[in-house]
């Protein structure tokens, strides 16, 4: 049975050459939407970056003053 | 950090965050396998079986020989039963400051224990003896309860283990200690 899914994801398809139908309608231009792109992994860098420098170091203060500090097991 | 317009810049962009995620993966696992290698720390893995069926008749776990004991050489062993639904004996004490090695098995169902504020964790199962060999640094009464649930009186099953500083631990003619003559 076919669900018109291939159709559907198409509309997404920003690489095709041509515009989907509803985008004519769309007042942001690609030039526009590029511009506003060009800075997103910047941000991503230091969102991710810093969620992850201060999961490390979480981490590494549970390891050092809660595991470690507790005693030695064997 | 210069705008990103490409496609080939992004894909960089991509390979030095997998980078730097790699590195900090890189740094707890050698942050864990240096403490361990240096400190020998490891998981208790002791491998010793004995009958369930008979565990009080056995010379080690009879009931007179539970507890905390010191051999002549100084090494405190501590033996308890975990039974449905309770630890045997109820009150264990251990010196501060000393190498203790902790023996538990089951005669009934899969029993575990934790003792608070330290890291001897681990499962009791019938058919084996659990091991566990620490050193408490903090005296006090530290809860040991239940971690496995092993029936309806689950809630009620814990012991309380007392870290007696060098200076008050006693034991007996036998070298047995007590948790009423260690305060």
């Amino acid at each position: 049975m076919n669900f018109g899914l291939g159709e559907f994801m198409s509309n997404f398809d920003r690489s095709s050459d041509s515009p989907p139908p509803g985008d004519t309608l769309d007042p942001i231009t690609d030039a526009a939407l590029e511009d506003v792109l060009k800075t997103v992994p910047q941000g991503a860098f230091a969102l991710a970056g810093a969620a992850m420098g201060l999961l490390v170091l979480a981490w590494l203060a549970v390891y050092v003053f809660i595991f470690l500090a507790r005693g030695p097991i064997s | 950090m210069a705008p990103i317009t490409n496609e080939q810049e992004l894909q960089k962009t991509e390979f030095r965050w997998a980078m730097i995620v790699t590195g900090a993966v890189t740094v707890l696992f050698a942050v864990i396998g240096i403490s361990s290698f240096v400190m020998a720390l490891h998981p208790p893995s002791h491998v010793e079986s004995i009958d369930p069926a008979t565990v009080s008749q056995s010379k080690e776990f009879a009931e007179s020989n539970l507890g905390t004991s010191v051999d002549p050489d100084g090494a405190v062993t501590v033996r308890i039963i975990a039974t449905q639904f309770a630890f045997v004996p109820r009150c264990i004490p251990v010196p501060q400051g000393k190498p203790v090695t902790i023996r538990v098995t089951s005669p009934d169902v899969i029993h575990g224990f934790l003792i608070a504020g330290t890291n001897a964790n681990t499962m009791v199962v019938p058919g084996y003896v659990a091991e566990v060999r620490t050193v408490f640094g903090t005296a006090g009464d530290h809860l040991m309860p239940c971690h496995e649930f092993c029936g309806l009186g689950h809630s009620e099953m814990w012991a309380l283990v007392r870290v007696v500083p060098q200076a008050q631990w006693q034991t007996d003619a036998d070298g047995k200690a007590r948790c009423d003559i260690s305060r």
